[in-house]
């Protein structure tokens, strides 16, 4: 544990000064609570954003620093007065717009937002601002893709009004593929017969026009009808009948901010790390459906190892 | 979404006594494109349900063929029970007054009482006869997304009746069809035919209603009075009505309803006679599911269905013969109530488990044929469990076990055990053994037909028996089947091409005969014998089988249904003196199919459909049936501003006349025009 300025116990032996010690250690909450390191995490009611920052709070809780993690809705954030933190988290987009377009003085890590929302919020404060994106970069699917479908080419996306941006890095990639844009829900079935080759790969990429709980049928059956993988970003598409996804979890979201947290306070000057896709990802294979589509894939575990050794060597 | 319209789907849910509809219909047109984080960490419907990620075909513990929509067109049929021709071993009669009969390997006359028949998990045969009437099934064919045919005994998964067979008839999710879709066809023998559909969508409701009416006037008889053709007495006229509705209830429960009902004079009768005139019998048939389904994971869900059948036959003779005046009362009125519960789930990952309970209860009414005028109430309670463990990428074991309680024969357990073994990623070999039981049918069990006096004769009052027709002592025992399988087979999605040869032996015993006694009964004025029933009949079948499909294209296809069999038994027909039916008579050795259907240059399509039966003879029927005959459907595609359609030419039976079951009862070569629309 750190020290708090101020406090320096005198060498030497005796009890006074052991009794000075552990007075001092039995105060030090006390104490600490007067200059503890303030962190207010900012987000939604939903058990998603309490457990990022329940994980958030393990992660600095094992630190040697002193810490206060408090969560906070966007409601009880706006209506308090409490002084500046040293830093401010937040957790999903509705946050992240807030606190951004608000007038601020402590450093904002933004998480569990797109990249593309990321990079549209304002600057207001003076102060820095990062951000940990809730997707998977494209090159992660692709290497996934690889690893446990090695015989399988034809690599197709179905991409709508949000991730269209994508396409470009996906045409061009190592593994290109091959891709068609939607505006509207209805165009989904004839975009799914242009770009899904029989015996192929689809990847499911975040947007809400292609994937949601009216499309998933769509899309799901489609793509197992015809002998296609479907690869998803999300553990519920896993479930609802994609192949596999490749996903981060709450907790492993949490787990990285704490730790992007914690980089930026031990820094001095205070300094936060850039804006980044997850690092922490987890790999989810349906195993029913890789058994229906005849396909024998390697555990879960030894996939998201394979895929994290991959991208350390990089 | 308008609010009209969801205020339109509330007050549907509302009448059929829905939950109320959530608030998870999702702004999906335009009002919320923004990604959140709901997109990442929502839960999702699970889509591959167990149900629906049917076993690999190289795992299946039995041989199963079918019939998809690409086949129901091509074939060109315009009734269900002919397409069950394309199915290795089946054998498909037209009786008398538009009865059609379907079994697998002959051994069964116009009720085919040996068969489980499904439309959507609902069993629709009559516990009455045992049979199926599928003239007044009140299901469309345009309907059928597909039908899956079991061929060989499957009491395991359908319960006792599933005995030589099981056919499980799947209509179209109301998703695939969204739209409007009319289809009308005319024809030789007065053939008219129309369907008209809807199906549409509101929020979390997806539902079609269609209706169809259609009528012919049946086959000709040939042998008429020393050749002269005639048309036989077998007109029919239907009207049918079907909704169905599927409702997600929340993201992973779903509830499904399916109402239907039809009705329609059917021409019964043999001739210018007092004792069996010419006379239309009222039909009527409705029925009502529901069914609750909660889907946990793609290898776990619960479903609890509850449904009922209804079936009404109202028709009688009252025959003025002098000097009596006698009455025969061939009304039969069914009623089914059936509960059942299903779990599916993964114990560990190389198993999966299914098991179930139903409780059913029929009621049957016939007066003329079980001698009371109150319903008969049969109880029927099921448990069943049925496992698959694959230890590795090679075996499949399958396993399971049904125990039936019923009142007519107490307990009966059903075993089944497949062994299959993959030699290759598209080859496998499948041995299996099962045995099933057939419950007698309540007639079997309970009848007591006879002629009754309608008006009293001095000294005798009315309702006195004249002559007893048919009688049982009931304590029938089931009928018990014991089935071996060796199965050979490939299957390459990538090349699309699936065969499979079975060799067969299947062991009737205990097989209920009716047989006549010459004996005067008790009460009968005049003897003219009575049938009765009684366990006493043997049948082995032996046999190989192919079933064979080739689909170059997505509209080409070439389907192949080969069966040898050879059977040999007996079953009572006569006592004093003893006579039996010689059961080898009543299996054909040789029935094949062949359809093929090619698409041509300019939207044509084309398919040939060739169908050959070698002699038999329906027991019951008494005249030997033998036949090849063939139908061929030219079709013209047309497509423009997102609707389809088609206009096709059909001719039936192009190698001229033929009878499949009795020889009174002929098809004839006949031209049918069709058109079809499908507007989105």
């Amino acid at each position: 544990m750190r020290v708090l300025e101020g406090w320096k116990p005198k060498s030497g032996v005796g009890w006074i000064p052991a009794l000075t010690l552990l007075l001092g250690l039995l105060l030090l909450p006390l104490a600490a609570a007067a200059t503890p390191l303030r962190v207010v995490v900012v987000g939604g009611e939903s058990t998603y954003h309490r457990a990022v920052f329940a994980a958030m709070r393990q992660v600095l809780e094992r630190t040697p620093a002193d810490y206060e993690l408090t969560y906070r809705t966007l409601e009880q954030y706006q209506s308090s007065a409490e002084p500046a933190p040293a830093m401010l988290v937040s957790v999903g987009t509705a946050a992240a717009r807030a606190l951004a377009a608000a007038p601020r003085s402590a450093p904002l890590l933004c998480t569990l937002l797109p990249r593309d929302e990321y990079l549209q919020l304002p600057r207001a404060g003076a102060a820095e601002m990062s951000g940990l994106y809730i997707e998977q970069p494209v090159p992660r699917y692709l290497a996934l893709v690889r690893l446990a479908l090695p015989q399988r080419t034809g690599i197709g996306a179905v991409l709508g009004p949000v991730s269209s941006s994508l396409s470009g890095e996906l045409q061009t990639a190592g593994t290109p593929v091959n891709t068609v844009t939607i505006g509207a829900e209805r165009e989904l079935a004839a975009a799914l017969e242009q770009v899904g080759t029989p015996a192929g790969v689809l990847l499911a990429l975040p947007d809400p026009v292609v994937v949601n709980a009216d499309t998933a049928r769509t899309l799901i059956l489609t793509a197992y009808h015809r002998g296609i993988a479907l690869v998803g970003y999300s553990q519920a598409l896993a479930k609802a009948g994609a192949l596999m996804a490749v996903h981060t979890t709450p907790e492993q979201f949490g787990q990285e901010a704490g730790e992007m947290v914690q980089a930026a306070l031990t820094a001095a000057p205070l300094r936060l790390p850039p804006a980044r896709f997850p690092s922490y990802f987890t790999v989810s294979v349906n195993y029913q459906v890789a058994r229906a589509l005849e396909l024998n894939l390697p555990p879960e575990g030894q996939l998201m190892h394979q895929l994290q050794q991959q991208e350390a060597a990089r | 979404m308008g609010i009209t319209n969801n205020n339109r789907v509330k007050v549907f849910a509302a009448l059929l006594g829905l939950a109320a509809l959530g608030d998870h219909a999702r702004a999906s047109d335009g009002l919320d494109l923004a990604l959140g984080e709901q997109d990442f960490f929502a839960e999702l419907p699970v889509i591959l349900t167990a149900t629906r990620l049917p076993q690999a075909v190289a795992d299946v513990p039995a041989a199963v063929t079918v019939i998809d929509r690409l086949m129901i067109e091509a074939a060109g049929v315009t009734d269900i029970p002919s397409l069950f021709r394309l199915v290795a071993g089946f054998q498909v009669g037209h009786d008398r007054e538009s009865r059609t009969t379907v079994t697998y390997h002959g051994a069964s006359d116009q009720f085919a009482r040996r068969m489980q028949v499904l439309v959507d998990g609902r069993s629709i045969y009559t516990p009455i006869t045992g049979g199926v009437d599928w003239v007044d099934l009140p299901v469309s064919l345009e309907d059928i997304a597909r039908v899956e045919v079991t061929r060989g005994p499957n009491g395991v998964a359908y319960g006792a009746n599933a005995f030589l067979g099981v056919i499980n008839i799947i209509t179209f999710h109301p998703a695939e069809v969204q739209g409007f879709t009319f289809k009308s066809a005319l024809g030789e023998d007065s053939f008219r035919k129309g369907t008209l559909r809807y199906a549409g969508n509101s929020g979390a409701l997806d539902y079609r209603i269609t209706v169809e009416h259609r009528q012919d006037s049946g086959h000709s008889d040939l042998n008429w009075d020393g050749g002269a053709p005639k048309q036989a007495n077998d007109d029919q006229r239907t009207s049918a009505l079907t909704l169905r509705g599927d409702y997600r209830a929340t993201v992973n429960d779903y509830l499904n309803f399916h109402v239907g009902g039809s009705e329609g004079p059917r021409e019964r009768g043999y001739g210018p006679s007092e004792d069996d005139p010419i006379r239309q019998q009222q039909s009527h048939g409705d029925f009502q599911q529901l069914r609750w389904k909660h889907i946990r994971s793609s290898s776990e869900e619960f479903s609890v269905q509850l449904y009922r059948n209804y079936q009404l036959h109202a028709d009688g003779v009252v025959a003025d013969i002098p000097p009596f005046v006698l009455g025969l009362d061939y009304t039969i009125e069914t009623e089914r109530y059936n509960l059942e519960f299903e779990h599916l789930f993964a114990p560990a990952e190389d198993w999966r488990l299914a098991w179930g309970a139903e409780a059913r209860i029929d009621y049957s009414r016939a007066p003329g044929y079980l001698g009371t005028p109150e319903a008969y109430k049969h109880n029927l309670y099921r448990v069943f469990a049925n496992g698959e463990w694959r230890p590795d990428e090679r075996w499949t074991l399958n396993m399971g076990v049904l125990l039936e309680h019923n009142e007519f024969n107490g307990e009966n357990a059903s075993p089944r055990l497949a062994l299959n073994y993959r030699l290759s990623d598209d080859h496998y070999l499948r041995a299996s053994y099962t045995e099933a039981y057939r419950t007698p049918a309540v007639f079997e069990e309970r009848a007591d037909a006879a002629v009754l006096l309608q008006q009293p004769f001095a000294p005798f009052p009315a309702g006195t028996v004249m002559d007893q027709i048919y009688y049982s002592d009931g304590n029938l025992r089931p009928e018990h089947m014991t089935s071996y399988e060796l199965g050979f087979g490939s299957y390459s999605a990538t090349h699309r091409v699936g065969y499979e040869i079975k060799l067969f032996r299947e062991e009737l015993r205990d097989v209920i005969a009716p047989y006549v006694d010459p004996a005067q009964s008790q009460d009968e004025l005049l003897n003219y014998g009575t049938y009765k029933f009684t366990n006493d009949g043997s049948t082995t079948i032996t046999g190989f089988e192919i079933q064979g499909r080739i689909q170059p294209t997505d509209t080409g296809l070439i389907s192949v249904a080969y069966s040898y069999a050879n059977a040999a038994g007996y079953m009572r027909e006569r006592v004093t003196p003893d006579q039996y039916h010689d059961m080898s008579l009543a299996t054909p050795e040789h029935t094949l199919s062949l359809l093929l259907a090619s698409s041509f240059a300019g939207n044509w399509r084309g398919s040939l459909g060739l169908y050959h039966v070698s002699h038999f003879e329906w027991p019951g029927a008494g005249d030997p049936v033998a036949y090849t005959t063939a139908d061929v459907t030219l079709r013209r595609l047309y497509q423009d501003h997102g609707a389809k359609g088609s206009m096709f030419v059909t001719v039936r039976n192009l190698l001229g006349p033929y009878y499949d079951y009795v020889n009174d009862t002929f098809l004839e070569q006949s031209v049918y025009f069709g058109i079809e629309l499908q507007v989105p």
